[in-house]
Formats: structure tokens, sequence, C-alpha cells
């Protein structure tokens, strides 16, 4: 099968700072995978790179059988790709309701209320607050709103730049579970996470990142059991139980 | 007579608040003030006169011309002054904000020699066939130019807080003011909504400009600087990047002015309003309507 998203040697730079030094990334339909990576590796600036919103400076992005390098975010995301993130990023001085409805942007089909009234079934706290100023919602709530509003946009590929990150323990556990569920729909998914034994649990394919650098890849349930990965990852070797 | 300078202040209130709303649209997705904006406003002062007197053309033409300058002018100061200085994606960082700013203050310069050039120093009357028009009901006198006044500032004011609230687009616009970032992970061209933004502010500058000119009955390079210097202050009063706050604050700003003027010392008129503005800010540092920043 062809790869939805194929990345091929991604150099991306800040300044003078050599963030990605080349790195090749893929994604085929249907596939949840993983980037794992201690802080400053580059996940964030890979999947800012591959929305759009930092252009690299070599390598090429191919996503759904067209070459998007160097295009702006808004032609991107019309074409199905959709970035949760990190940090959320909600519209805090918009409601629930407009946030979602700002999901919704790129789509002009008829579907839209009837997506928006799924959503809010989901993610029942949304339907409670749609009226509210997001900004008031908690961290979680605001995880669920920047992961809802990133569906509204009917994905075919979507990005989630580290969604649990600063959240409870249980809090994390929905999360993830919303991620199988999304994947389970038929939505591929590329996720950034420092969970790492959960996102790998639920993950097709994972790809390591240090410095910038691909340096270990492979099936996920493979790199569980890894020695390096459980050694810098997975905190020594504690038994697997999740 | 107290209703009657009510219906004063509430006048030139509202023009002030047309005024006002234009810097806060262009704060609120550029987070910049752009210092050209008054000068925008004395060009569509002008124009309006000029196509009236001039040319012969009927006001509502000429109004219409003058709106039409006006928003030319917005777009080619984002073309030529703002979006050069911007980075790729839209977003402000570091000293883009700055250089925007200066690069609007050039504009300004630029555009006062050139009404200079072309206007002449000298005030020029601005006659129209309705300017001393009035109805008087029971013992208060209304003037036409009132009644237009109050009429197309409403109808604009409104018709902008409705499409800002209700459209997908004015959606996008506030999400831009927000984050620009985050609009464009949404799909939104920020690119066209700054733009949006930037010709829709000098287009109600221009609107403002000939109405001011039909209600003064004349028109001078200066009215610029002065009508710009307000507009800063009722945005800084009302909350930077509101626009209920430049609404409100305008509005309360034209009434302070007209009732000192009416029954305190004219003197004091735009001293009072300051006033009035600085103990509004001892109080509530972010103006009336500030938002905190997120
Ligand atoms: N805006 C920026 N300007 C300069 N350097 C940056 C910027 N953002 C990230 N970096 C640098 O790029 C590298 C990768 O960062 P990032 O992609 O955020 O890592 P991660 O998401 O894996 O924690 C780090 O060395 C970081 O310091
Ligand atoms: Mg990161």
């Amino acid at each position: 099968m062809t790869a939805l998203l194929k990345v091929q040697h991604l150099e991306t730079y800040y300044g003078h700072i050599h963030a990605l030094k080349g790195i090749d990334i893929e994604v085929r339909p249907g596939q949840l995978v993983t980037i794992i990576g201690a802080n400053g590796s580059g996940k964030t600036t890979t999947m800012k790179t591959l929305i759009g919103v930092i252009k690299p400076k070599r390598g090429k992005i191919v996503y759904d059988s067209l070459d998007i390098t160097g295009l702006s975010p808004h032609l991107i995301v019309a074409r199905g790709m959709v970035l949760v993130p990190e940090g959320r990023a909600i519209l805090t001085r918009m409601t629930v309701l407009e946030n979602l409805q700002m999901g919704a942007f790129v789509r002009k089909d008829e579907s839209v209320g009837a997506d928006l009234e799924k959503m809010l079934n989901r993610f029942p706290i949304l339907r409670q607050r749609w009226d509210q100023k997001a900004g008031t919602l908690s961290g979680g709530q605001q995880q669920m709103l920047a992961i809802a509003r990133g569906l509204m946009a009917r994905p075919k590929l979507l990005l989630l730049d580290e969604p649990s990150m600063g959240l409870a323990p249980m809090v994390v556990s929905e999360v993830i579970d919303i991620i199988r569920e999304i994947r389970n729909s038929g939505v591929s998914v590329l996720l950034v996470e420092q969970n790492v034994r959960q996102a790998l649990a639920i993950s097709d394919y994972t790809y390591v990142l240090e410095t910038g650098k691909v340096i270990l890849q492979g099936n996920s349930d493979v790199l569980i059991n890894d020695p390096r990965v459980k050694d810098s990852y997975l905190g020594g070797d504690r038994p697997y139980n999740g | 007579m107290l209703a009657e300078q009510l219906i004063n202040g509430l006048t030139l209130g509202s023009i002030y608040a047309l005024i006002a709303i234009g810097y806060t649209l262009v704060f609120g997705v550029l987070d910049i003030i752009n210092m050209a904006h008054g000068e925008i406003f004395m060009f569509g002062a002008f124009a309006g006169m000029l196509m009236s007197m001039k040319l012969g053309a009927p006001l509502p033409v000429a109004f219409l011309g003058s709106v039409a300058l006006t928003a030319a002018m917005g777009y080619v100061l984002e073309l030529l002054a703002l979006r050069p200085l911007r980075r790729p994606s839209g977003n402000m960082e570091g000293n883009a904000g700055l250089s925007t700013l200066i690069s609007t203050i050039g504009v300004a310069i630029i555009l006062e020699n050139l009404s200079l050039k072309l206007f002449g120093a000298e005030n020029q009357p601005f006659r129209t066939s309705f300017g001393n028009v009035k109805f008087t009901i029971g013992p208060v006198n209304i003037y036409l130019i009132q009644i237009v006044i109050l009429l197309a500032s409403g109808v604009l004011i409104c018709g902008l807080a409705l499409w800002l609230k209700r459209s997908r687009s004015g959606r996008a616009l506030r999400a831009t003011a927000e984050s620009p970032e985050t609009a464009a992970l949404m799909g939104v061209d920020t690119k066209k909504i700054i733009t949006t933004a930037v010709v829709t502010a000098s287009a109600m500058a221009g609107t403002a400009g000939v109405l001011v000119a039909m209600s003064f009955s004349n028109v001078g390079t200066r009215m610029g600087v002065s009508m710009g210097l307000k507009g800063l202050a009722i945005i800084v009063f009302g909350g930077m990047g509101s626009v209920n706050g430049a609404l409100v604050g305008g509005i309360i700003l034209g009434m302070a002015e007209t009732l000192v003027v009416a029954y305190g010392d004219s003197g004091y008129r735009d001293a009072i309003a300051f006033v009035i503005i600085i103990g509004v800010l001892l109080l509530k540092p972010k103006g009336l309507f500030g938002q905190n920043a997120s």
C-alpha cells in the first residue's frame, strides 16, 4: 500500500540552529505511528514542519500523493492533514462552540452540524459548557476540546503533539483511549508522546528521535521490548504493565 | 438644553467610535497601532469634499468614492508597508511588531506631506445641500447631518459587530486576533484575514472622514493628527483590541467633550476627556474592556 505521508530527508533550521538533520518518516493509511524522544530532540519541530508552520530547508513531504513541501498551513489543512499542537492552542477568548466551529473552518459540506452534534455527544463536558469561553476550561477539558476541534476538520491524517502533556494520570488514560478510538474510526494518526509505554502499546510503528535524527525505528510491539528503548524511555527494566 | 447636548455628544462619540474600531481591528490581528489611520481618515474627508465640491458628484457618490479610495489606501498600506515586514506565516515575533509600527509612522508622514502638496495648508469649506437642514421636535433641534451620522455609524458598527460575532470569516478574524498560528492551523488564510482587517478599518476611517467633513462643513490637513490621537486614547481607554471598548470609549469621550463645552469651560475640553481616561486607567490598567494577555 502506498504511504499516506512520506517524509524524505527533512531538514529544518531555526536561524543557525539545525533542529532537524534529515528525517525520514512514513505513515500508511489507517496506521497509528508514534514519535518518541527526549525534550528538545525535534518532535515538535517535525510536526510544525509537516503542517507548514515552519518551512524546511531541505527534504520533501509527500502527503496523499501530493508534494506539500513549503505549502502554507491553510492549504495543507484543507487537504485533510490537521495538527493538534503542543500546549493545545485553545482559542481562549472564543466559546467552546466557536472553537469547534473553527475546527471545521475548511469544510464546506453539509454535515458539519451533524459532526458537531457527534462531538458534543462524545465529549459531554463540552456540551455542558458549549457557551462558555474556552479559557475557563480545565487543562484536561481543553485537551478534549483541542482533539475534538481537530476532528471537526474531518482529517485523513491527524497529528497529535503531546496530547497528554501536563494532565493527571486518569486523564492521560482517557486521552490514550480517545486516540485509539480515532484510529479505529479509520483516521491515520501521527502521535508525539512522552508517555512512551502507553503510546507504544496502542501504536503500530514507532520512531525514536534524538537531536534531530531518527536513531531507531520499528514495529511498536518490537520496540517496546528493545533494551535501548527500555533503558532510555521506559525507566530501566520495570516490567511492562501500562 | 440637555437633550440637544446629549445628541451632540452621541454624534461626536459615534464618529470617535468609528475611528477607534478601525484602530482596534488592526491592533487585534497585527498587535500594532496603525499610525497612518488618522491620515487615511483625513484623505477620506478630502476625497469626499473634492468629489462633491469640485467634481459636482452627488453626495452618495462622493461618499462611496471616498470609501473606495480609503479602502484602496488600506490595501496598499498592507501590501507595501506591513506585509513585507511580517514573517511568512503571519505571526509577529521579535522586532517584527516594532518595525511594522515604525513603518506605519513612515506612511503617516508621507501621507501628511502628500496632503499638504495636494490640498494645501488652508482649511477648505465643504458645503452640502443639507448642511443647515434641521428638525425641531418640541424644544429640541436635530440637524439632518446628525441623523445621517448616527444612522451611518450605527449601521456600520452593528454590521461589523454582527459580522465578527456570527459569520465564518468574522470568527476567523477573531481567531487570528487571538493567535495567527492557531488560526492558520484551523485552515485560515491569515494573510487574507489581515488584509481584510486593514482594508475594513481604512474604509471605516474614510467614512468617518466624510461624516466629520460634512458635520463641520470644512476640511483641513490637520484633522488627521488630532483625530488619530483621540482614536488612540480611546482604544487605550476602552481596552486594546476590544471592539466594545472602542465603541463605549468613543461615546464616553464624545459625551464628555460635548458636556464640558456646554456646561463647563470649553478651554478644558480636551483636558477633561484625558482626565477621565487617566482616571479609568488608574483603576483598570487594561482599560474598560481590557483582556488579559493569554
Ligand atoms: N522557536 C525556536 N527557536 C530556536 N530554537 C528552537 C525553537 N523551537 C525549538 N528550538 C530548538 O530546536 C530543537 C528541537 O526542539 P523541539 O522540536 O521543540 O523539541 P521537542 O518537541 O522534541 O521537545 C531544540 O534544540 C530547541 O531548543
Ligand atoms: Mg515538543
